[in-house]
């Protein structure tokens, strides 16, 4: 038992070194530049030794996010657009990932396929796609049109449109986690609560919305982390200062002369910000297992 | 890059004052906790402190009234004369599609070697790399205003002329020896550019720069097309529109006041017409998405190329101050520190300075460069200019009395620096 234990123990040995080499690693660079100097090259240059940090930087960062500062208007976008993206995600993803799971029978990995299938196209052919539909000239004012329904400017920096690309752009990475999550429901829970006398509406509300709770957090995660540090998406949909986010401003200050320190620090505020939510997501996490138990 | 090693005398003191807005703005928070964290640490983000307002390695700001000679050092010497020329292959590290490769293999040709290119597309990503030490190229394209930075961090090495006869032979006589560069000891130059206006004509018939008293100023005026109003992507030539439409023609100024006026001018802007920033001006003004553009000159020339079918040359215009006294800038060759083929380097450097060569370079980048047969007759006989632009064509008294960009003091790049973010952050 105890070299089985020692086995599985030794197993997660790459894991950790993996882990250590590309994530810790790294972060901690990160944090050596937003800690560092500039040197007279006006290159970055990284402080290893935490008694020698220089915080001018990390402050002017969390300054600059907040009311009132420079990339204030970068955190509101980034907030707001984060929020209604997973917001559409969850009402357009949901049923579909609970219709695949329950209903869909034997073509449910038809489906799943299917659903993944425009992925198989690289990211940025279907930004650009979406360009092509959203022209002035294109499809989607066409059709907009036979309504009399008027000329929209969707690329001009229109917020509409950067939440709708980026809703197209990571929702399948919401639905498979909610698809895997309501598929491992045990359904004679529900048919317990049927016997007990709920309908469907309320078993659906008192039994499979709680039990699938973990895996709309799970998705949730996996899409709002990269979302958070997207820019490329805002980029092609809008390129327009109005609906900048913090990805963008961090990707202006990497490039940006002598601001790459203060780049490095705006990444620690990502970090900061999308570390609250994960702390959120693992308490709640924790508390469904204890909960179960 | 020697700062690294170098230790606290390679960096800018830490000490320094620090930018304006963290002495203004509340300080959060999180970074008084962190502050109190780590209370002994200090607290900076400029690199200013030897001499704020000098140039980098502690040199004077090189202006048109204030010629600089940049120093040699000793471990950064020339390479001596009378050398043969190394095997190769040279490596010359350039913007992307800024030579003609026709003229890259007329220099194989000549001299029986190879020539790989690598590219870059900004300035900052450029530096970045070089400064890491880490790459092995010869030849190097740096914008003007940054050379006292190369050869202050000694990436770049100092020239030996006997290798490049063209130099005096062929350069314009006021840029034999420039005032950013008093005699041509690391650089000598590759193009002149201006900066202006370009505008499609056939959306836009009224409208007509040269007729109004501030040009710059029907920017902010063309409400009407909004959406269709772009300035060039580029934290220099940005804000300096914002400064000649303030009325303000020191492109260099390290004034906050100024500085800030032309960003919240640009601010302004952005809300009024809905401004996009684009560096491929001649993609946007040919495709007709952009009706009026800040444009360079240089982009201008070529835009035949770009133009779809059915769209006439005659369709685009383009607006640079008769009198010379507008935005100009100038890029340059240099031979970096440590080049593995430093002869062959200054060789390359000399074939781009033949008049022959540059004519044929032209025909690809569109770029003028300020050599004294290269006059705008010859450029428009051999056809590399149409007709309705000969504005984009830079005369030798134009480049003299043009507002041309330089370095910035560390003070003055922080401010150019956070103007730009902001501007980009409306």
């Amino acid at each position: 038992m105890r070299t089985e234990g020692g086995l599985w123990r030794g197993l997660t040995l790459p894991g950790l070194l993996w882990l250590a080499l590309f994530v810790v690693v790294p972060a901690y660079a990160v944090v050596a530049v937003a800690m560092g100097q500039i040197d007279t090259l006006l290159q970055p240059v990284p402080t290893w030794n935490p008694l020698e940090w220089n915080v001018g930087f990390v402050k002017e960062a969390f300054t600059s996010v907040l009311p009132g500062g420079t990339y204030w208007s970068a955190t509101r976008n980034t907030i707001v657009y984060v929020t209604v993206t997973v917001v559409l995600c969850f009402a357009i993803g949901y049923p579909v990932a609970y219709y695949i799971a329950r209903y869909a029978g034997r073509t449910k990995a038809l489906l799943l396929v299917l659903i993944f299938l425009p992925f198989w196209v690289s990211y940025l052919m279907r930004m650009l796609a979406w360009i092509g539909l959203l022209a002035p000239d294109g499809y989607v004012n066409v059709v907009i049109g036979w309504f009399g329904l008027g000329d929209p400017d969707w690329l001009n920096g229109n917020p509409f449109s950067v939440v709708a690309a980026l809703t197209y752009g990571y929702i399948p990475y919401f639905i498979l986690p909610v698809f895997a999550g309501l598929d491992r429901i045990d359904q004679r829970l529900l048919e317990a609560s049927r016997d007990l006398g709920a309908s469907p509406f309320w078993g659906f509300v008192r039994v499979t919305l709680p039990l699938s709770w973990p895996s709309i957090l799970a998705g949730t995660v996996l899409i709002v982390l990269p979302m958070f540090g997207d820019y490329y998406t805002n980029d092609l949909i809008s390129g327009s200062p109005h609906t900048n986010m913090l990805g963008n401003s961090i990707n202006l200050l990497i490039q940006g002369g002598s601001q790459k320190n203060l780049g490095a620090a705006m990444v620690l505020v990502l970090m900061t910000i999308l570390a609250v939510g994960m702390l959120y997501y693992l308490y709640e996490t924790n508390r469904q297992e204890r909960r179960r138990a | 890059m020697s700062g690294g090693q170098d230790g606290p005398a390679g960096l800018w003191d830490a000490t320094s004052t620090r930018r304006r807005f963290l002495q203004r703005g509340a300080t959060a928070a999180l970074g008084l906790s962190a502050a109190s964290v780590l209370a002994a640490c200090s607290d900076t983000t400029v690199p200013g402190g030897q001499s704020p307002h000098k140039a980098p390695g502690g040199l004077p700001l090189a202006r048109p009234d204030n010629p600089v000679q940049l120093p040699i050092y000793p471990d950064n010497p020339r390479v001596p004369s009378g050398l043969e020329p190394e095997d190769g292959p040279l490596q010359l590290y350039n913007w992307a599609e800024y030579i003609n490769t026709a003229v890259v293999k007329s220099f194989e040709k000549k001299y029986g070697v190879g020539v790989e290119i690598s590219t870059f597309s900004t300035i900052d990503e450029a530096i970045a790399k070089l400064a890491s030490g880490a790459v092995g190229y010869d030849v190097f394209v740096p914008t003007q205003p940054y050379i006292s930075l190369l050869s202050a961090g000694q990436i770049v090495q100092p020239l030996n002329h006997t290798y490049i006869p063209n130099l005096r032979r062929e350069v314009w006589k006021s840029l034999q020896s420039p005032w950013y560069d008093v005699g041509s000891r690391y650089t000598v130059p590759y193009t002149v550019f201006s900066t202006g206006i370009a505008w499609r004509n056939d959306f836009l018939p009224d409208y007509d720069p040269a007729k109004l008293s501030n040009p710059y100023q029907s920017f902010w005026d063309a409400t009407d097309i909004s959406g269709k109003v772009a300035l060039l992507d580029d934290q220099r030539e940005g804000l300096a529109m914002g400064l000649l439409r303030n009325g303000i023609t020191d492109v260099n100024t390290g004034s906050q006041e100024q500085v800030d006026g032309s960003r919240d001018a640009l601010k302004e802007l952005i809300d009024r017409v809905n401004l996009r920033f684009y560096t491929n001006d001649y993609q946007h003004i040919a495709d007709g998405s952009i009706w009026l553009h800040q444009a360079w000159g240089g982009d201008m020339t070529a835009i035949g190329y770009y133009l779809p079918e059915g769209t006439p040359v005659s369709a685009v215009s383009y607006w640079w101050p008769e009198d010379g006294r507008g935005l100009m800038g100038n890029d340059t060759f240099a031979v970096l520190k440590g080049a593995p083929n430093p002869v062959l380097a200054h060789l390359f450097l000399n074939h781009m300075l033949d008049v022959e060569t540059a004519l044929l370079n032209m025909e690809f980048t569109g770029y003028q460069q300020p050599l004294t047969e290269m006059t705008p007759e010859r450029v428009l006989e051999e056809e590399l200019v149409p007709e309705n632009l000969t504005s984009a064509i830079v005369r030798e008294r134009q480049f003299e009395h043009g507002f041309l960009q330089g370095p910035l003091s560390a003070e003055g790049l922080g401010i150019w620096e956070t103007a730009w973010s902001e501007v980009k952050t409306t």
